[in-house]
């Protein structure tokens, strides 16, 4: 199977039904692994999280498009569609690219958890602290040079987000916003 | 709302919702519990100290118990923070493993199998430093391990040793992963080792892991982070049947893919992974191993990107403008 795009093309997301994504220019693809046949396309996504969108690599490494495990629901954090005034958190059906719901976004997409028995899922963001991010990143680069250790004791420069919602609707059930953590009690 | 000092790296994240709560659990061993019904932050348990380079140990329920390692290995109530019973002088613990109302846990020091009922220790044996994971397999009932002294199994009942093979590398793996029926992959921080599980013998030796394709999904996490985090399974994916049957109220998938998901969901884990690995030159490999030979296959990646789907006996690569497929054995 040999499949050609209109731009330079690379796949994203975190998939588990045998669905391939391939980001090509402004164009977002669906085929099927088996046999390469298309799904569907949205001719117009952009994609990106809010402060990893211009990190290099970082929509290569599949950030913040992610399958739904069993749901048939694919998540785009940060996208924007021809509809949308400003980048959303957009549900699709993952199998025929109909936009389900919108909602506001969250920063980068660790990971989802389905909560299988009410349909709903808590979404585990981070937001990267970019000038913490920046600092370190000279300085992570001499720790892997001369001691990995160092990488340890650098600053965390990310906060944590929990949001739980109703994979359905988007509708929040509660936003759970982490100042990096909060103090062990029982250290 | 207080914060952590800056000087907290707490290395990778693994997420988990069991029952009423979810747990925020780092490499470093901290451990945070939060209300699935309202967000709020229940507990927490750990020090600050700074990632060490380990990862995550997996977290399970017994007896209405959490299990987890922090200092120790513990069982609690999850709602009081009460502490059942504690697997205590381990050394640094590095792996877990609750089944059939045993849990056993394996620190630098020893390992130690307990009643998850009572806490009453039922076997315990010396390890010997740098120790990894544990692995269980199932069709033996038994539990596979590395440390400094080489490649272990042991009964997981009774601890009895069946395999002690010797180190046959100069660093010590951190962890391991099943690769096939007979073969498990020992990964270390700048090599990366395959054996064969009933003989202890090195089949053969990798460079430094640099991807992981995982069986159950494209693309998830690609590539390896240097903190582990794509050694950790981010997103869960249905594993027992009561979530089967509570996905087939919500899902939009038909009964066909669902059933397609499910049966690929039921493999091993780990037996159909792909591993890439990438010496200090460049250059990748992209290797598995044959689940009928115990031999390792191996393609040499040309394009930019690549993946590997031995569910759907394809691998996938990107360069440029075109995406293609290329079928592979399945076995």
């Amino acid at each position: 199977m040999e499949k050609g795009f209109p731009q330079k093309c690379f796949l994203v997301c975190a998939n588990f039904t045998g669905i391939l994504l391939v980001k090509s220019g402004k164009s977002l693809t669906a085929l099927d692994g088996k046999d390469g046949r298309e799904l569907w396309e949205l001719a117009d996504v952009r994609l990106g999280s809010t402060s990893l969108a211009d990190m290099p690599g970082a929509l290569e490494r599949g950030l913040n498009v992610l399958e739904v495990p069993g749901m048939g629901v694919l998540l785009l954090n940060g996208a924007r569609l021809p509809i949308n005034a400003e980048r959303r958190l957009i549900a699709l059906n993952l199998i025929t690219g109909e936009r389900l719901w919108d909602a506001a976004p969250v920063d980068e997409i660790m990971t989802v958890i389905p909560l299988y028995e009410n349909g709903q899922i808590v979404v585990v963001s981070r937001r990267v602290q970019k000038k913490i991010f920046a600092a370190e990143a000279a300085g992570a680069a001499m720790a892997v040079e001369f001691s990995p250790l160092v990488l340890s004791a650098l600053p965390f420069p990310y906060r944590f987000e929990l949001e739980r919602l109703d994979l359905a609707t988007g509708k929040v059930q509660w936003k759970n916003t982490r100042e990096r953590l909060a103090p062990a009690r029982r250290a | 709302m207080e914060e952590y000092p800056r000087t907290f790296g707490p290395g990778a994240t693994s997420v988990n919702a069991i029952g009423d709560h979810l747990f925020v659990y780092f490499g470093n061993h901290f451990l945070g519990c939060v209300d699935l019904a309202n967000g709020k932050v229940l507990w927490e348990d750990g020090a600050k100290h700074l990632w060490s380079g380990s990862l995550p140990l997996p977290m399970q329920m017994a007896n209405g118990r959490l299990i987890y390692g922090s200092k120790d290995v513990q069982a609690i109530d999850p709602e009081t923070e009460k502490v059942a019973w504690i697997i205590e002088d381990l050394g640094e613990v590095t792996g877990i493993f609750v089944h059939d109302g045993l849990a056993v846990a394996i620190g630098e020091k020893r390992m130690a199998a307990v009643d998850t009922t009572t806490g009453a220790e039922r076997w315990s044996r010396k390890t010997h430093g740098h120790t990894t994971n544990l692995l269980w397999e199932k069709g033996t009932d038994t539990l596979l391990y590395m440390d400094w002294r080489g490649l272990h199994r042991a009964e997981r009942t009774t601890g009895k040793s069946l395999l002690d093979a010797k180190l046959q590398t100069d660093t010590p793996p951190h962890y391991l992963r099943m690769a096939g029926p007979k073969a498990v992959v020992a990964i270390g921080y700048n090599e990366t080792d395959c054996y064969n599980t009933e003989t202890g013998k090195k089949l053969f030796t990798e460079a430094k892991l640099s991807a992981l394709f995982r069986a159950e999904a494209f693309l998830d996490n690609w590539p390896l982070p240097e903190d582990g985090q794509g050694l950790v399974r981010m997103v869960p994916v249905p594993s027992v049947d009561e979530e089967w049957e509570s996905i087939r109220q919500w899902t939009l998938l038909s009964a066909t893919e669902l059933q397609n998901m499910a049966e690929s969901a039921t493999q091993q884990d780990g037996l159909l992974d792909v591993y890439q690995t990438e010496t200090e030159k460049g250059e990748r490999r992209i290797w598995w191993v044959d689940g009928q030979t115990n031999r390792q296959m191996v393609i040499r990646p040309a394009a930019k990107q690549h993946d590997v789907s031995r569910q759907l006996g394809n691998v996938f690569a990107v360069n440029g403008k075109t995406l293609w497929a290329a079928k592979i054995e399945m076995n």
